[in-house]
């Protein structure tokens, strides 16, 4: 996936918002890729123009060296998977149901899925650790466990490009650490990109191989190393409040 | 298929229903009797004969094309708005309808100029009905090709009722008892008075909006997960919305037109179903809501025209009074509702 002066933001009646940007990289395949930046600067923007679902205002994306700007919702899906920040786990509905669900694009219009489709479900939620609770209803699980499902609904999509808006964000130390760990080793797998918004900068630093950090005015986009080196970090937010120390690649009150 | 037993239950209950329904009444007819007039002539007694085929198998076939179509369009709006609390008329059609009604009932009472034209007969009604739930449909139709916010389709549907209520009321405040009565009536449903080609019209509308609506399920399942999720598993939601408006539109306008409008059924109906088959899957709820909403329409027509009492209850009562407490039992011992 190639970003090229990509101007992502909204028209809206009191004119058009632009937001950080414009955003020129490269993914690769087999990385894990983590864009950062304050509340507002456009993270979950950046995923929505990135999956289809809103066009960007100027620029280019393009899958393949294939421009994108004229693919449906059909094309889409069997590049890119998304897991959105809000996102919904009807009742009733077993852990099963809701991972199948990622099968759609793949499936004919009826949905039915064939013994291969099912396969795929069975194995996905195998390798999560799902399995035991595969019949029962999703909505009893904890939101650690909704999040792994959600997951496993976007790994059986089977897509190029697996998307997550701040994933770990309501989980708690335990969750959000075997969530990282899953991303990282499905990303080591080589064959799929993983990009996520977060606000744990630390933990990105750490587990990334790819970081975006959006500001309102310019975005930054580089490894760990080089983004810590360049100092970005130190004036991400107010000095008077927060600092960053390079060494223990930490964020320190003031 | 584990939803096989429930949903062979289903279908026998509409069977019984349907019998139930076209018995019951001030003489009873046997389901042998039907069985022998439809496929070996007339019945020795002409007065059965006369019952059966120009009042009660019309009722009967109208109160499930009506139940089939209404329990549909409820669940589509429930689908749509992700709303729980959606039915047939939340897109403000039945006000429409409501309104083409009063201003040809009330409308002539109060003088209104060009009205006596309109003669205030079956069909003229059937009309005014179908004009205003169209004329409705139109802005419905105008709002959503210019918002993106299904929730503000849910608003301006909202918006429409009650502005069509405050018209309602005005001309009930100023016109004649006569009238006034008369329109009172048509708001609480007829069934009896489909026949012949209306009848035949009548179901199928509802055959179409079911056939149109099964290749929907898939589009309803995933939005089950959320627009956006929805969209980022390949489902064009502009197709599935347009359709969904569609078919509710002509379904509920159509019904309306004919039989007035009919309360509760298609806001319950759907959760009936999703409650005692537990499941969301569409591909079962479409099919279980169609028959699940004859069989609920047929049970209060008998009860409507229960036997041995002289006068019929307003259909609109029964269905209140009948199925609202059904809903309630079956969210106690639930303990949850859910789309």
């Amino acid at each position: 996936m190639e970003l090229k002066n990509l101007q992502i933001g909204y028209c809206q009646e009191q004119g058009t918002q632009y937001l950080s940007g414009p955003l020129t990289m490269t993914f690769q395949p087999g990385q894990l890729i983590g864009i950062v930046g304050v509340n507002g600067v456009g993270k979950s923007t950046l995923l929505r123009t990135l999956s289809g679902i809103q066009p960007p205002l100027a620029g280019e994306v393009t899958i393949n060296n294939a421009p994108v700007a004229r693919w449906n919702a059909k094309k889409w899906s069997h590049h890119v998977s998304l897991i959105t920040a809000k996102h919904e786990t009807p009742p009733v509905m077993t852990v099963r149901e809701i991972a199948s669900m990622g099968r759609y694009p793949h499936l004919n219009w009826w949905g039915t899925l064939t013994p291969k489709d099912q396969e795929i479900v069975r194995d996905v939620l195998a390798y999560l650790g799902l399995s035991a609770w595969a019949d029962q209803p999703a909505e009893l699980r904890s939101d650690g466990q909704k999040q792994l499902i959600h997951l496993a609904r976007a790994i059986v999509q089977q897509t190029p490009y697996l998307l997550l808006d701040e994933p770990t964000t309501h989980l708690d130390l335990h969750h959000g650490f075997q969530l990282w760990k899953w991303l990282k080793s499905i990303a080591a797998k080589g064959d799929k990109t993983i990009i996520l918004t977060t606000h744990d900068i630390e933990k990105a630093l750490t587990l990334c191989d790819q970081i975006l950090v959006m500001q309102h005015e310019k975005a930054d986009w580089g490894t760990p190393n080089t983004l810590v080196d360049s100092g970005i970090f130190d004036n991400l937010f107010d000095s008077n409040l927060v600092t960053f120390d390079p060494n223990t690649r930490q964020f320190k009150m003031r | 298929m584990k939803k096989s037993i429930p949903f062979g239950l289903l279908v026998l209950l509409l069977v019984f229903a349907a019998a139930l329904n076209i018995g019951l009444g001030s003489v009873w007819i046997s389901p042998q009797e039907v069985f022998q007039s439809l496929f070996y002539g007339p019945l020795p007694d002409p007065t059965h004969e006369y019952i059966l085929w120009s009042y009660r198998a019309p009722k009967t076939a109208t109160a499930m094309a009506v139940g089939a179509g209404l329990a549909l369009c409820g669940l589509l709006m429930q689908s749509l708005f992700r709303n729980p609390l959606s039915g047939p008329y939340v897109l403000g059609l039945s006000s429409g309808a409501s309104l083409g009604v009063s201003l040809l009932i009330l409308g002539g009472s109060v003088g209104l100029p060009g009205w006596a034209i309109v003669e205030n007969t079956g069909i003229g009604r059937i009309s005014a009905a179908a004009l205003g739930a169209i004329g409705v449909l139109a802005l419905v139709v105008a709002t959503a090709s210019r918002v993106r916010d299904t929730m503000a389709l849910l608003l301006v549907g909202l918006m429409i009722g009650s502005m069509t209520s405050a018209v309602v009321s005005i001309f009930t405040y100023v016109s004649d008892e006569q009238s006034l009565k008369q329109y009172a009536i048509w708001t609480m449903g007829q069934l009896g008075g489909v026949q012949g080609p209306w009848l035949y019209g009548l179901w199928i509308l509802v055959i179409l909006g079911g056939i149109l609506s099964i290749p929907l399920a898939k589009s309803m399942n995933a939005v089950l997960l959320g627009e956006t999720t929805a969209l980022s598993l390949g489902i064009d939601l502009k197709t599935y919305k347009w359709m969904v408006i569609g078919i509710t539109g002509a379904l509920t306008g159509g019904i309306t037109a004919l039989v007035g409008p009919i309360a509760f059924v298609g806001l319950a109906v759907p959760h009936l179903c999703r409650i005692s088959l537990q499941t969301s899957d569409h591909r079962v709820l479409i099919p279980a809501v169609m028959i699940g909403g004859a069989v609920v329409m047929l049970m209060c027509d008998t009860l409507a025209q229960w036997p041995g009492s002289a006068s019929r209850l307003p259909i609109n009562a029964v269905t209140s009074l009948v199925g609202a407490p059904l809903l309630i039992w079956l969210i106690w011992r639930r303990k949850k509702a859910f789309v």
